[in-house]
């Protein structure tokens, strides 16, 4: 990796490990993955069923008992997002980078790029898993499967992302306040019982980054209860999307504002 | 090295937003200087008077609001003008778990110097301010003075054109102090440029080319110590129950006398003209006046300082205040 990125990836990589909240975060979701992992393996295989039904338990027990993971995921997701730039100014430790011939664009990128690859890193054994074993008793891949998979991943980049962003703007409690708000508004707006006319939803959904519906296809894509990848192709361009836009967003604001070390 | 100063500021401003309605405040008005290469530039003020604000523009961490500012003759904002710029700035903080050698390592490859050179670089940083023997201890375990030494230290990394230093002398004994000045005066011979603000007028007054003094955002001087004591006009305090009553014979000399706000028995006269300074003191003295204090006509940094920013009028009624409790003692 070139120089000046390398060096701050590495830095980044640094500071995620030593961040309490991260490590704790860590910690919770590999024990989740331990205790969830055995238990629905242990559901499918003394089910002594046949094995096409033996895959379609352990994709459903799998990812419906180790749901809390994703939950960790993103909150995961929002702690590191918080502590990148905001968590940094506030520690007086992000002067001394900002000094050097670096661009905030580049600080900023390299920050989340090290967070989601750390998402990534503890999504794997979960996917690898079930998705490796599910194959290996239907004697195929399922790509909704794989495509499931990648929606959880790019559901924890968007959470990322959205914090990191705020982050560039907010000290780290009002980043993740912030957050949280939005997690409690898209909560509510998008209950299809709540029904504040369908028009003002679409356009609520489509002007912020609220999943909308998006749980229940992910959910479906993951357990094999659905076999069209249309929905969940579009569930992922919309979270990658809207990253991209968050992170191009993230960066403008962070390379505009102004900072400075005060007592 | 580009044929541009090293830095210039042309008209800087700078409004901050404070409070719940975000008012605006000015922190800086206009304030313009040049400093040339192999200078070191002395950065004076009181509390609060901009210093910091115009470095934090100059290493591209703030936007000016108003005017310009060049570095290295590009815009602080590019990462290019900071290539070859040390900073250190007041209040900082490293990564605790770091320690003092990984930190410098870490800040080398950030400024994106080849690996090769990089145990020297880092060594000669590490020489500079007396800190090889801590350097492999975690940067959470140093003392303040200690951290005032890696702090500089990483400003000094790769020996950079322009080093910009605020406040390094604070926290420092006075050994560390002394080697510091030593530094910046070693740089110089090299060539290199070094911007430093500081509190510590000592310590400016024996290493700077030339000051440039800021009082609540204005520029109120600039130019080399000696000449600024030059254009300073000695200045008689004096205290009388009735100072209007030497008015008469003052006029004569050319000297008119000036009061201190809320102190109605306090006056000032000023003059660059010897003689009138004598005869003046004559004339008080014969009339009974109680003369305060004498500024000598070569002022030295802490009597221009005082001077020319508005500690002035603190220390005027400080004195004051003094010598009256003195007379009642007595
Ligand atoms: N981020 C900020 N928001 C609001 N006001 C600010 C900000 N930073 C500085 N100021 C104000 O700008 C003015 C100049 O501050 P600055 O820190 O530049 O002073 P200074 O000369 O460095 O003082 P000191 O000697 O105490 O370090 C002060 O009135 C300060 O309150
Ligand atoms: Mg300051």
């Amino acid at each position: 990796m070139k120089g000046s990125f390398g060096a701050l990836v590495a830095r980044g990589l640094w500071r995620a490990l030593s961040d309490r909240t991260a490590i704790i975060g860590g910690l919770l979701a590999v024990t989740v993955l331990a205790v969830a992992g055995p238990a629905a393996s242990f559901n499918v295989f003394a089910s002594g069923a046949d094995t096409a039904t033996r895959a379609a338990k352990l994709r459903l027990y799998g990812w419906n008992y180790t749901s809390s993971f994703d939950f960790l995921m993103v909150a995961l997701g929002f702690a590191l997002g918080a502590n990148q730039i905001a968590g940094d100014i506030k520690a007086g430790t992000l002067f001394g980078v900002l000094a050097r011939p670096v661009s905030r664009g580049k600080v900023f990128l390299a920050g989340w790029s090290v967070s989601a690859l750390l998402l990534v890193g503890l999504e794997i054994p979960r996917s690898a898993f079930l998705i490796g074993t599910a194959s290996w008793l239907e004697g195929r891949l399922d790509p909704l499967h794989l495509l499931g998979a990648l929606a959880v991943v790019s559901g924890a980049w968007l959470a990322l992302a959205s914090l990191a962003a705020l982050g560039t703007v907010l000290t780290p409690t009002y980043a993740i306040l912030a957050g949280l708000l939005g997690v409690i508004a898209g909560n509510l707006a998008f209950h299809q019982e709540i029904r504040i006319g369908a028009w003002m939803l679409d356009t609520v959904g489509v002007l912020l980054p609220l999943p909308w519906g998006q749980e229940r296809i992910v959910g479906d894509a993951l357990t094999g209860a659905s076999s069209h990848a249309g929905p969940i192709v579009e569930v992922i361009a919309y979270r990658l999307a809207w990253t991209a836009l968050l992170l191009f967003l993230g960066s403008l604001a962070f390379s505009r504002r102004d900072i400075a070390p005060r007592v | 090295m580009s044929a541009t100063a090293p830095v210039i500021a042309d008209q800087l401003g700078k409004d901050f937003r404070e409070g719940f309605l975000m008012r605006k405040k000015s922190a800086l008005e206009s304030v313009s200087f040049t400093i040339q290469e192999g200078e070191i530039f002395g950065f004076l003020g009181p509390n609060g008077a901009g210093k910091s604000t115009t470095l934090h523009v100059l290493v591209g961490f703030l936007r000016p609001s108003r005017g310009r500012a060049l570095v290295a003759g590009r815009s602080p904002q590019e990462p290019e003008a900071r290539r070859f710029l040390g900073f250190l700035p007041e209040v900082f903080a490293f990564d605790r778990f770091a320690t003092g050698r990984g930190l410098l390592r870490r800040f080398d490859a950030l400024s994106d110097r080849p690996v090769e050179g990089r145990d020297e670089r880092v060594r000669d940083a590490l020489e500079a301010v007396g800190m090889e023997e801590a350097a492999s201890r975690r940067i959470g375990t140093y003392s303040k003075g200690m951290m005032q030494r890696i702090g500089l230290a990483q400003a000094l990394l790769g020996d950079p054109d322009l080093l910009i230093l605020d406040e390094p002398m604070s926290g420092m004994d006075p050994a560390t102090r002394h080697s510091t000045r030593m530094v910046l005066c070693a740089r110089r011979e090299r060539g290199k440029t070094t911007l430093l603000s500081s509190h510590i007028l000592a310590d400016v007054e024996e290493v700077a080319d030339r000051v440039l003094i800021l009082d609540r955002g204005r520029k109120v001087a600039e130019g080399p110590i000696a000449e600024l004591g030059e254009a300073r006009a000695g200045a008689v305090v004096f205290r009388d129950d009735d100072p209007a009553r030497f008015d008469p014979d003052l006029a004569p000399l050319g000297l008119s006398r000036e009061t201190v706000p809320g102190e109605p028995d306090l006056s000032i006269l000023r003059t660059a003209d010897t003689s009138a300074k004598n005869a003046a003191l004559a004339l008080l003295a014969a009339g009974g006046a109680d003369i305060v204090s004498v500024t000598p006509q070569r002022a030295g940094l802490e009597e221009i300082f005082l001077e020319l920013t508005a500690t002035k009028v603190t220390k005027g009624t400080d004195l004051g205040a003094r010598s009256e409790g003195e007379g009642e003692a007595s």
